[in-house]
């Protein structure tokens, strides 16, 4: 019996993708790649945020109210420091009777304090620069961190209403020696109940007994911070609050209101208790962590998007390839009688069934990305809040809709195209080759725009145009994506040239294979083009973040170089647990001959004009160790009674000279009034806003902790090197580097970045191979009789094979010389862009770039293993015969 | 004159079992050295099989090709290419050059793939033959048809083959192209001493040829020395008849 459809297309449509599952796989596998970026930043940031939620409501949990002390107008911006540190200042707490009255209400059911600040896990280990088989290798101090995260002390809650941490293993610590530590640093760097753990807090580090370990909120840690929670009284001793708390904790009986109850306690002592609500404060925190997380969010979206973006140009060339094969299919349905425009929706509602199943395995993969991104970071020790990954079903939706929304869009050029197809061409017998256009119109267009771009872009280097409403940063942006456009435009009329400039070379080393190979990819240079433009997408941002990375690592390395005069820097590890560097390094190093100059720098927040503002204090020797440009004023000056030295960022603000007064209130000293002497800038990362000498100031005389250390030897050798070690171990918790040191600490950070970079810009690059696949896969079969021929009159299979891969190589070396060229171009525009914020050094790493370069290649040729195949085995008999 | 190439017992089929279709049943045929032979029979006949079997283009399912006194039916892909490319000279009906490559190029392709330099005195001696040399630098789509067919025919002495197959060689040309080609194909094998087995179903090309071989239903229906052109048109009328 017949089947009747009223949709004899969708029918056909369905027919087609069913027989070919392999077009499937060809013509989604970049929308599957960039819906699959989209949804894992999605579940990634969702996830993050959602673990954040847990977090901050885990963090008053069973809580209803907080009361927070007032802290003084200007101590507000630092508060959290917990009142210890080198940059001192009275942070106010609550006195512990405060509780006491709080419980006494008899609309509160319990209250408890608690206490905060900084302390340090640490361990003894051998150093990490050690080789793997030295016999002696020297040990240092490690800090035991969970990636970035902080490192906290907190007073144990053991009032019964307290629900924030729960024991795992052991004992709630009951005494000065005990400690419970939070399970992912427990489990991250081996600990268990009964191990013995040195915890710095405070000036001196101190052993202590794991009594339990103990999980917050169901979570390993919050924010994969590391946890010393102690004994109360202990805590309040370590963490310099004794006989206070950070916060009380308020649970208030049932039958209460809770607004009422909130200003029982604000009326106790309205001038030195906040006290809020415990729930909106959960809310807020995480809101404000969210944003932040927001960022992430966002470059994650465009990673998403320059895949959908290099997908798109794809999609359009695949559909356009297998259109072009198709073509007899389609005449034939043409002289049957199909009208143009079933044609078209025969197209479209291919592109439709497709884009479906491709976003669908998008979100499968996406999910599985997630997970591996998830698990890369957690490696790297990136230290996000744990929790399970949360898929939305917004997210999956939009996921679809992009997926269809781009495949369908990039499927309607191809599709007019195909709908146009004469009746005539299924009775003709030919391969249909891609007619010659004139491409003298794109040079044209494309000239046009890239001059358009080139004008927004050097107007601002050049500084002879300035587009209103864009920075000058973003009109360098704006340029550079209208230039990256018109270049995508011109490129199919320069492929010829392009290919023209290595033909002698490639017909050198391969002979004949590479005259042909050169020829064929000149034959089709608009698909050439196209294909190597998804390419170029890819290697443009890699070589742009790459040229960028290594100028900003050649401008701290020349930096620290010029900055920093000092043969050793000295300063704290953590400088939140650790209190700065005890007084008895500097007079121990200062007691060694090789030592010649040495300069101590503190610190400490006063107020100035209502405002904090940090006020440091230098030895004289200072500006022989560290790079300062006196703008006003002297340094002679500077050494006499009452005179203050000022930044020049911060004398411009506060609109401050030289002669000018100036008056501070100091902690535990009052007001002091001092007089403006000198005017400088500090050329590395300023440890404070206004300076005085330290030995004309007996307030910072008394400090028993300096900020910082710089200091010159005689000569730098490995013998006094060891001695200096010896020395700098003796005091847990500071850290010294030699300009090599600051230098690799730097380049790190850089590389950690850029690694990120790369990682997330390859996928732009493997949804570019499917390009250069597909374009060869139809190249091969437009040139099935050729190809025949060849192997007809002795070619081997395995030069057919060469042939194709030679042809590759040409897509693969013209997109990356191109995106490289437009990478490294606009990395040295954003350069000379910053160039008024400090950023003066353009370096190109030859290495990196020619790694990329042949990285591309290599995928290149990677991409043409299935088309060189299919062409090595085509049945010559087929190609050649007319019967 | 000695035997170049001959078949022993030469059988083709088609297809698998119940579809199949018997293209050369138990063909024994002998080719000599220096001659011109023309293979004929109506359409389905099996000539171009024939010719492709015995150019190594296609395997035979039974029986044995002997090039000289070497069994070539048993040699596996690599080394048959190898044969074709240094022993074969190939011109078929159609798309006998690649379209990116200039005539001369085009000419000397079989030596560059092999990684040789051509002889190029022989390669101009051919060239004068066929009357090309001022077509040398155009690509193949600046050449007329029998321009094309010309350079095709100098490609395929260009290596001094032990034998050329030609296709159809003037299939697709006009009457007066068609003349110039085999006319200079004669001359080939009277001047040049090379050997020459080409299908037509032409009789008027197949006159040019020393020898016809007519072939029908997979078998040599006759074989005849010399004939001319009339023939050659009666023995075909003679086989459509049967």
């Amino acid at each position: 019996m017949f089947g009747f459809t009223k949709r004899p297309l969708f029918l056909i449509a369905w027919k087609n993708l069913k027989t070919y599952p392999v077009r499937i796989f060809l013509t989604t596998s970049s929308i599957i790649l960039g819906v699959a970026v989209i949804i894992a930043s999605n579940i990634f940031s969702e996830s993050n945020k959602s673990a954040f939620d847990n977090l901050f409501t885990g963090i008053y949990e069973g809580v209803d109210l907080v009361v927070q002390p007032i802290q003084e107008d200007f101590a507000q911006g630092f508060s959290g420091d917990g009142g210890q540190g080198p940059i001192s200042f009275e942070v106010k707490k609550i006195p512990d009777e405060k509780i006491q009255e709080i419980q006494d209400l008899p609309s509160v059911k319990a209250a408890w304090g608690e206490v905060l600040g900084f302390a340090q896990y640490i361990k003894f280990g051998p150093r990490k620069d050690c080789h793997a088989f030295a016999k002696e290798c020297p040990r240092e101090t490690i800090l035991i961190q969970n990636g970035f995260a902080p490192t906290f002390g907190a007073a144990w809650d053991s009032n019964s209403y307290a629900q924030q941490w729960s024991l795992v293993s052991g004992e709630p610590p009951t005494n000065i020696k005990e400690v419970v530590m939070d399970v992912l640093t427990a489990e991250n760097h081996g600990f268990v109940v009964g191990d013995k753990v040195t915890v710095l807090a405070g000036a001196t580090p101190a052993t202590f007994t794991i009594s339990g370990i103990a999980e917050f909120a169901s979570v390993g840690s919050p924010g994969g911070a590391t946890f010393a929670l102690f004994e109360f009284k202990t805590a309040q001793r370590l963490l310099d609050s004794r006989g206070k708390v950070d916060l009380i904790n308020v649970v208030i009986e049932n039958n209460f209101d809770i607004n009422d109850v909130k200003n029982q306690i604000s009326n106790l002592d309205s001038e030195n208790l906040n006290v809020i609500n415990a729930q909106e404060a959960a809310a807020e925190q995480a809101d404000s962590i969210k944003q932040g997380l927001d960022f992430f969010n966002t470059i994650l979206n465009v990673f998403a998007g320059i895949a959908i973006f290099v997908g798109a140009f794809i999609i359009q060339n695949t559909f356009r390839i297998l259109l072009l094969q198709r073509t007899k299919e389609l005449s034939l349905l043409r002289a049957l009688g199909t009208s143009k425009r079933q044609i078209y929706r025969l197209v479209i509602s291919e592109s439709l069934f497709m884009s479906v199943i491709g976003s669908g395995l998008g979100i499968g993969l996406g999910i599985g990305l997630a997970v591996a991104v998830k698990e890369g970071l957690q490696y790297f020790e990136f230290g996000l809040p744990e929790g399970p990954l949360v898929l939305t079903t917004e997210a999956a939706i939009v996921g679809l809709a992009i997926g269809v929304t781009v495949t369908i869009l990039s499927s309607l050029l191809p599709a007019r195209k195909a709908s146009q197809v004469s009746p005539m061409e299924a009775i003709r017998d030919s391969v249909s080759t891609p007619k010659a256009k004139s491409l003298f119109m794109r040079l044209l267009f494309g000239s046009l725009i890239s001059t358009l771009g080139f004008g927004a872009l050097f107007g601002v280097l050049f500084e002879f145009l300035d587009l209103p409403t864009l920075s000058s940063l973003q009109q360098v942006g704006f340029g550079a994506g209208v230039i990256f456009i018109g270049i995508s435009v011109i490129t199919p009329s320069i492929t010829k040239p392009f290919v023209f400039l290595f033909e002698k070379i490639y017909n050198l080393v391969f002979g004949i294979l590479g005259k042909l190979a050169t020829e064929n990819s000149k034959r089709t240079p608009r698909r050439t083009a196209s294909t190597a433009s998804a390419l170029m997408i890819g290697l443009t941002l890699i070589s742009l973040a790459n040229v960028i990375t290594t100028s900003f690592k050649a401008q701290a390395e020349t930096l620290i170089s010029e900055v920093i005069l000092a043969d050793y820097q000295v300063s704290a590890a953590n400088v939140f647990a650790s209190p700065g560097i005890p007084t008895g390094l500097s007079e121990e190093l200062l007691e060694l001959d090789e030592v010649t100059k040495l300069s101590r720098t503190r610190a400490t927040v006063v107020g100035y004009n209502q405002r904090p503002l940090i006020l440091g204090a230098v030895d004289e020797t200072v500006f022989d160790l560290v790079k300062t440009d006196d703008i006003e004023g002297s340094r002679q000056d500077f050494l006499n009674e009452n005179a203050i030295g000022v930044l020049r960022p911060t004398a411009e603000r506060e609109e401050l000279s030289v002669g000018d007064k100036v008056s501070l209130t100091i902690p535990e000293e009052g007001e002091r009034e001092f007089i403006v002497s000198y005017i400088f800038d500090w050329t590395t990362q300023p440890p404070a806003e206004f300076f005085v000498l330290l030995e004309n100031n007996s307030f910072f005389k008394d400090e028993s902790l300096d900020t910082e250390l710089y200091f010159n030897v005689v000569e730098k050798t490995p013998v006094l090197e060891e001695k200096i070690n010896a020395i700098v171990d003796g005091y847990p918790g500071v850290e010294i580097r030699d300009e090599d040191g600051l230098v690799e600490e730097a380049n790190n950070q850089i590389q950690l970045l850029l690694n990120v970079i790369y990682g997330f810009l390859s996928i732009s690059i493997f949804v570019a191979l499917f390009g250069i696949t597909n374009t060869l896969s139809l190249s091969v079969y437009e040139r099935t009789r050729e190809i025949g021929l060849m192997r007809a009159i002795g070619t081997y299979r395995k030069q057919i094979r060469r042939m194709i891969f030679i042809e590759s190589s040409i897509i693969a070396i013209f997109g990356a010389a191109l995106g490289t060229g437009l990478g490294i171009f606009f990395a040295w525009s954003l350069i000379q862009t910053l160039a008024d914020e400090g950023f003066t050094v353009f370096s190109v790493s030859i290495q990196q770039t020619f790694l990329w370069i042949g990285i591309a290649i290599v995928a290149g040729v990677i991409a043409a293993i299935l088309p060189a195949i299919r062409a090595s085995r085509q049945n010559i008999l087929e190609a050649i015969s007319y019967e | 004159m000695n035997n170049i190439i001959h078949s022993v017992d030469l059988t083709k089929i088609y297809g698998e079992k119940e579809t199949s279709v018997k293209a050369l049943d138990d063909i024994s045929v002998e080719f000599k050295e220096n001659d011109f032979t023309a293979i004929m029979g109506p359409s389905g006949s099996g000539k171009s099989t024939l010719l492709h079997c015995l150019a190594g283009l296609d395997r035979p399912s039974s029986g044995q090709i002997f090039l000289r006194n070497q069994d070539i039916s048993t040699l596996n892909d690599k080394q048959l290419t190898k044969i074709r490319r240094d022993s074969f000279g190939f011109v078929f009906q159609a798309f006998n050059l690649i379209p990116t490559l200039t005539a001369e190029e085009n000419i000397t392709l079989p030596a560059s793939i092999a990684g040789r330099k051509p002889d190029m005195d022989w390669v101009k001696q051919v060239v004068e033959t066929v009357d090309i040399g001022d077509r040398l630098t155009h690509r193949p789509n600046e050449l007329s048809g029998g321009q094309q067919q010309r350079v095709a025919a100098a490609r395929a002495m260009a290596t001094k083959p032990e034998v050329i197959f030609a296709d159809e060689p003037s299939g697709n040309l006009d009457s007066k192209s068609s003349k110039e080609l085999l006319v200079f194909m004669k001359s080939v094998v009277e001047e040049l001493n090379q050997t020459i087995i080409m299908v037509t179903h032409d009789p008027y090309a197949a006159s040019f040829a020393n020898r016809v071989v007519m072939l029908k239903d997979g078998r040599i229906a006759s074989d005849l020395e010399k004939p001319t052109q009339e023939e050659i048109v009666a023995e075909v009328t003679a086989l459509s008849n049967i």
